[in-house]
């Protein structure tokens, strides 16, 4: 149901696409936090994990991910680096409008 | 209803200002008050003055564009005219006369502060013997297209704001008791926010947007949702101030919903200690029934959400446009759905709407309550305000594609008005009757509110929800309407009697 102008099967390249990180019990996201700063990816804290913000492509590259249909939810690898902290990342789609014809 | 001629615009001035520099004639004549026209050459200025005033122009950042022996013509940052002038420059609405015979509200721009002269678009450069004047460029062609401040008339029915929304959702009784929802702060996280002359003609309070995606314009609102769906906040706490976040990016898809949610939780919680409302007509969509329980990054989401509501916000989510997600479900969520009021005013579920028994919070039932939503298959129902020629403003315009005919909403498709609502609707009414009863009672819970709400909702006991979900309106609380549409006065009442 999500409203997407681009094909399944190709990244919208330098669309900014939302990430949540589901971090591990009682872990800090100060480790994410710095990997990310390093790969041009912006974090934001949540509640109860992290929201990771950048280009679809650089979210690509940065978790050594290949593109897919970016109108559904994907999960990303984790790295080991950062396997201590975070459970998982999962690039969320832009939710749908609730309003006729969205 | 006479239209003033000036209104106050507060949004920010363009990136880039245009205007004229005078330079000092030779004869000492002064342009912005000549009084004869019958020659130029009085006001023409010596080349070494006009160089003058070219470097103190440039100094303060302006660039010149051309030059004749009376002046130059500038451009830049309006930082660059605030420096040159020492005044502000600021943006009006003047009601003119544009093309095909038109009146409509076109935004100019002033240079106002001390020493600055009172006419419009006139500043004065103090200090700087070469220069007599800046004049602000006058839009030839309008600053930005404006649509007409009131809607046009058509066909198909419909429900007019603020007051037939007010009327049936029960808001009218208490907005002649003063209770508008006065200063309450409601944050509605969408497409973005247009200044739209329907929120000037009213008096409505909106802030400058605050934009999520770099690079976007706070002042554009690509989709019309936003904009159209926001006037259904004022309908019913008319007192209320919006703050609005685009959450979308250049192309109207909201690639920064999340983002937008934390920030406007994050600045509603900073400013008071009421924290005010989150209204937010959008959402996910995953199977139904779904094969199991919700999914990591769900989850994660759903504690931001309802972090917020432990925080004292009261957070409404629209139920979906037979959509089944996750943030309509979280528990203390305000999840609006729909109820369609008639030509004859019966009430009926919206088959428009999301209804369902959630299966992954325990006593959840989506809808909470419910606002006015259209029906299947357009739901064009309300005449909502959007940007001229935005998405919305034309799909709703054009004929629709189904097996019956429907010749679209009857408006044009670029003159800022359309037909349309959804649950998308009922949201920000929810989030106005909240409104209005934190502006009686600020120290509510929003488990206060929505006990309000549904306590006293008018029953619908006819049609059903959307076809997914397949649930029948009755007697009573049910799966399609919940309680049934909201009663502001008397949840008002209600409010006042029991907290």
């Amino acid at each position: 149901m999500c409203h997407s102008s681009d094909v399944p099967g190709q990244g919208p390249g330098d669309e900014v696409v939302e990430a949540v990180a589901e971090l591990r019990d009682d872990a800090s996201a100060d480790l994410l936090t710095g990997w990310c700063a390093e790969r041009g990816i912006r974090v934001l804290p949540m509640a109860a994990g992290a929201l990771l913000t950048a280009e679809w492509q650089r979210l690509l590259d940065a978790f050594g991910a290949r593109a897919s249909d970016w109108s559904r939810p994907q999960t990303l690898p984790v790295p080991p680096e950062l396997r201590t902290v975070v459970r998982s990342v999962t690039v969320v789609a832009p939710p749908s409008l609730h309003s006729p014809g969205h | 209803m006479t239209l003033p001629p000036f209104t106050q615009n507060n949004q920010p001035p363009p990136s880039t200002v245009f205007g004229y520099i005078s330079a000092r004639s030779r004869e000492g004549a002064l342009m912005a008050e000549a009084g004869t026209f019958e020659s130029a050459v009085p006001f023409q200025a010596d080349q070494s003055t006009r160089n003058s005033a070219r470097g103190t122009a440039e100094a303060a950042g302006l660039t010149v564009t051309a030059e004749s022996e009376m002046g130059l013509t500038v451009s830049g940052p309006p930082q660059a005219f605030e420096e040159l002038t020492g005044g502000r420059i600021e943006s009006y609405d003047a009601l003119q006369q544009v093309e095909s015979g038109r009146v409509r509200y076109v935004t100019h721009l002033d240079i106002v502060g001390e020493g600055q002269p009172e006419d419009r678009a006139v500043g004065a450069v103090p200090g700087a013997d070469a220069i007599d004047a800046v004049v602000l460029e006058q839009p030839r062609a309008p600053h930005r297209l404006f649509p007409p401040p009131q809607p046009p008339s058509v066909a198909k029915f419909h429900l007019r704001l603020p007051g037939d929304v007010a009327m049936l959702v029960g808001a009218t009784a208490a907005h002649h008791d003063g209770q508008v929802g006065s200063g309450v702060p409601v944050a509605m996280t969408d497409t973005g926010q247009f200044a739209h002359p329907y929120f000037t003609l009213h008096g409505y309070d909106i802030r400058p947007a605050v934009v999520l995606e770099p690079g976007t314009n706070p002042a554009e609102d690509p989709v019309g949702h936003g904009t159209g769906e926001s006037a259904n906040i004022f309908a019913v706490a008319p007192g209320a101030t919006l703050r609005p976040y685009r959450a979308s990016n250049s192309n109207g898809l909201l690639t920064s919903a999340v983002a937008a949610f934390v920030r406007a939780k994050s600045d509603l919680l900073a400013d008071s200690d009421s924290p005010g409302v989150m209204t937010n007509s959008w959402g996910g969509d995953d199977p139904y029934p779904p094969p199991g329980p919700p999914p990591a990054a769900a989850r994660v989401w759903a504690l931001e959400i309802r972090d917020a509501v432990e925080r004292n916000i009261t957070v409404v989510f629209s139920a979906g446009n037979g959509q089944f997600s996750i943030e309509a479900q979280v528990p203390g969520v305000i999840a609006a759905g729909g109820v369609f009021a008639g030509p004859g005013l019966d009430l009926q579920a919206s088959d428009y709407a999301s209804g369902y028994v959630s299966p992954w919070f325990q006593n959840v039932t989506v809808p909470t309550v419910c606002g006015l939503v259209g029906k299947l298959p357009r739901a064009q129902y309300l005449m909502l305000p959007v940007p001229p020629g935005c998405e919305i403003d034309i799909e709703e315009s054009q004929a629709g594609d189904g097996l019956v005919p429907d010749p679209g909403d009857g408006t044009r498709p670029d003159d800022g008005w359309a037909l349309f609502s959804g649950t998308s609707a009922a949201a920000p009414q929810v989030a106005g009757a909240a409104a209005v009863l934190l502006g009686a009672q600020p120290r509510l819970t929003p488990g206060q509110v929505a006990e309000a709400l549904a306590a006293t909702a008018t029953d619908v006991t006819v049609g059903h929800g959307h076809p997914r979900f397949g649930n029948q309106a009755g007697p009573g609380f049910d799966a399609a309407t919940g309680p049934g549409l909201i009663n502001v006065s008397a949840a008002l009442a209600y409010a006042r009697q029991h907290f």
